[in-house]
């Protein structure tokens, strides 16, 4: 039989109830060959089954346009029969949502619609959902939908929503998809889709939320939303949501995204952006969030970014910034985010950064900022994390910074900062506390160390005399002490009996200091029995037998 | 009357109307013209011994089969059936509804089934066809992969990943 020409195959497939048939690809390469290709190429992706948001379920047969007539006619009386015994009614659909379909259970003629629940929609979308011209909700999210999107699907005038995020649609959008006037909320988030945004996309000038990100689009950002802008009479400015993010997109951001005015998220992180921001940028009054993270942004930030007074999250890291932080900037009162890291930032903090009292993560790391830390900072009162790391800040750390009793993580390595540690460190709830490489002096004091930190890091500064006693850092995992001037015994509570009793502590460097004596004899190799005594030691991953390493040397 | 040659050089007469149930003879005929003058070649249509309904040629096992003769014959049951109707109006067709002439017509083994339904193919003869491929259809229907291999002795040619991924693509309707 499998010897059978497969246009025979094929024309015994055909008599064969469409909902068991796949099945039989697995018979031999021959069955797969017919069933794989032409007509029955979208067959896994037959039924879709509905349900419409008074939650009446819905079985829709939407078959490719590949199936005759014929097969049409058996699969509508397949329905019907269904209908008739009452297993579900029939609805003129406007509204269909996706539901999984249990992945275990054989569809089978008479319980077909029971047995439906829990299986997953998968493979091309059939070009006859383009006749659907009823429907004004189509979600097919999170299910295995394939590509290519058929044009057809640019028929369905009266969509409002269409959602069909994560999916596994590796394709194009197609321009077609500019017909769908009506559409408010357009998700293709994380499905894979390639190429460019159609510039089709500008007659969409009812859209009010954009979401494609985590694809692969390529191309400039399109001039989508001019067609919009000229509408005066209508709703214009109504996008509210702009999520490109994640992408391949190029070039600069067009002005006309400032005349969106409507706009509460712009995200455009992570992809290859160029160019200065639109000075105009300030009129998007009502923006909440400002995602511009990872790309190639240069110039300065645009002084009217001070009148985006609703922002709470504004993310600019990770781009090519010049200049220094506006002062105006201080009029973004409800910050809760503030990064700035990673660009080429320069000139002292304004002190007037003390007025963004909403801020729980401020990180300016990684730019060319100068002068002192501004005593100002002691205002952030609900201040989480605080990042002014490889920066060249310099003077004193103000002991104000220590008053901020929600501070977690401080990182103020790779400076230029000086002075000696301040004994009120041991007041905050830090988990995390990175001074290294800056020209801290003095010694460290007796009970300086917040009780809750996991990670201190004191390396490479001008710190000296003896250490204090560890006792209380029972959640320490990992102490950089090294490369210090710390002299004096090793203090013993940290060289702990055995290794076993090292507790959480995963990484300790006391090497590089002047630390005086011997290292205890259960640590001592042949070279260690020098004045100096350098010590590291890490702890291995598991997967290691003895899950311990010491390192003695000079 | 139409002369048909089979590929063993059986030459079959058959009158037009029979003949022309197949499409491919019709189209050649309409070619040739007269078509009194010169045999009609189907060199892709074994001859035949087998007789089907018991009638003038003794059974013989295990020889070949007299394909063409079973097909004439059956065009010979069919030659008063009306035109078959325009699809538009066309009851959808399922594969129980086989005529039971039809069926008692193909109660044959596997491999003449299989030759008659390649001999309706290439002679383009859509009912024989039809009802060929729905009677494997029946055949098929609600038998599991491994019965379908069994029934029709076909060898599994996958590689074991091969039939591994088909699996995986196909849990949805797969058997439990």
């Amino acid at each position: 039989m499998h010897n059978l020409p497969n246009e025979v195959l094929l024309q015994i497939f055909l008599q064969l109830d469409p909902f068991n048939l796949a099945k039989y690809r697995r018979v031999c390469r021959a069955f797969n060959n017919v069933l794989t290709a032409h007509p029955f190429s979208n067959l896994i992706g037959l039924v879709h089954i509905g349900q419409t948001y008074q939650q009446i379920k819905v079985v829709c047969f939407v078959t490719p346009a590949s199936f005759e007539k014929v097969f049409l006619t058996r699969v509508q009386k397949h329905v019907d029969d269904l209908c008739e015994t009452g297993a579900f009614e029939k609805y003129p659909i406007t509204t269909l949502t996706a539901l999984p379909i249990n992945l275990h259970s054989e569809i089978n003629d008479a319980s077909l619609y029971e047995n439906l629940t829990g299986h997953i929609l998968s493979g091309p979308l059939p070009a006859a959902l383009g006749n659907m011209t009823n429907l004004t909700i189509l979600k097919l999210m999170s299910s295995c939908v394939t590509g290519p999107l058929p044009s057809e699907l640019g028929n369905l005038v009266n969509l409002k929503i269409l959602n069909l995020s994560r999916t596994l649609l590796d394709c194009e959008i197609p321009d077609s998809f500019g017909n769908l006037l009506n559409l408010q909320e357009l998700d293709m988030s994380e499905a894979r889709l390639k190429g460019s945004i159609p510039a089709s996309f500008a007659n969409l000038i009812n859209l009010i939320k954009l979401n494609v990100q985590r694809n692969d689009l390529s191309g400039e950002v399109p001039d989508m939303f001019a067609g919009m802008i000229k509408l005066q009479t209508r709703q214009w400015f109504a996008v509210c949501l702009l999520d490109l993010s994640r992408n391949k997109l190029s070039g600069s951001l067009p002005n006309y995204i400032t005349l969106l005015t409507n706009l509460k998220l712009l995200y455009l992180h992570e992809n290859n952006l160029t160019g200065p921001l639109p000075t105009e940028i300030g009129r998007l009054e009502k923006l909440d969030a400002l995602s511009l993270a990872n790309n190639k942004f240069s110039g300065v930030i645009p002084d009217s970014m001070s009148r985006l007074v609703a922002l709470t999250k504004l993310d600019l890291s990770c781009n090519l910034f010049i200049g220094s932080i506006p002062s105006s900037i201080t009029s973004l009162v409800n910050l809760t985010h503030l990064l700035l890291d990673n660009n080429n930032l320069s000139g002292p903090l304004p002190t007037e950064i003390g007025l963004l009292t909403c801020l729980q993560f401020l990180n300016l790391s990684h730019n060319r900022f100068c002068g002192d830390i501004p005593e100002s900072i002691r205002n952030l009162a609900i201040l989480q994390t605080l990042d002014l790391s490889h920066n060249h800040l310099s003077g004193e750390i103000p002991p104000t910074i220590y008053m901020l009793s929600h501070l977690t993580v401080l990182q103020l390595n790779n400076n230029n900062l000086s002075g000696p540690l301040h004994p009120d460190m041991g007041v905050t709830r830090l988990t995390a506390l990175d001074l290294s490489h800056n020209q801290l002096t003095g010694s460290v004091p007796e009970n300086v160390l917040p009780r809750r930190l996991n990670t201190l890091k004191l390396s490479y500064n001008q710190l000296s005399g003896p250490i204090p006693e560890f006792g209380g850092l029972g959640w320490i995992q990992a102490l950089h002490l090294d490369h210090n001037q710390f002299s004096g015994p090793l203090p013993t509570d940290l060289i702990p009996e055995s290794l076993e009793s090292f507790g959480m502590l995963q990484v300790l460097d006391l090497s590089g200091n002047l630390f005086e004596g011997d290292l205890p004899e259960r640590f001592r190799n042949q070279s260690a029995d020098k004045q100096a005594v350098q010590f590291r030691w890490e702890k291995e991953i598991e997967s290691n037998g003895s899950g311990k390493h010491i390192e003695t040397s000079e | 009357m139409v002369r048909i040659t089979s590929s063993d050089s059986q030459e079959f007469s058959v009158s037009q109307d029979i003949a022309c149930q197949s499409q491919l003879i019709k189209n050649m005929i309409e070619d040739v013209g007269d078509a009194d003058e010169q045999p009609i070649p189907l060199p892709n249509v074994a001859g035949a011994i087998l007789q089907k309904g018991g009638s003038c040629f003794p059974s013989i096992s295990n020889a070949p089969k007299l394909t063409l003769f079973a097909v004439i014959e059956y065009a010979t049951m069919h030659k008063d059936d009306p035109p078959s109707a325009p699809e538009t109006d066309a009851k959808p067709s399922t594969s129980e509804d086989i005529e039971d002439r039809d069926k008692q017509f193909l109660n044959v083994d596997q491999g003449t089934l299989f030759e008659i339904i390649l001999a309706a193919n290439y002679l383009d003869m859509k009912s024989l066809l039809d009802v060929g491929c729905k009677t494997v259809a029946n055949m098929i229907k609600g038998k599991t992969v491994e019965e379908v291999r069994a029934l029709f002795n076909i060898v599994n040619d996958f590689t074991p990943e091969e039939e591994e991924q088909i699996r995986k693509e196909n849990e949805w309707c797969e058997d439990r």
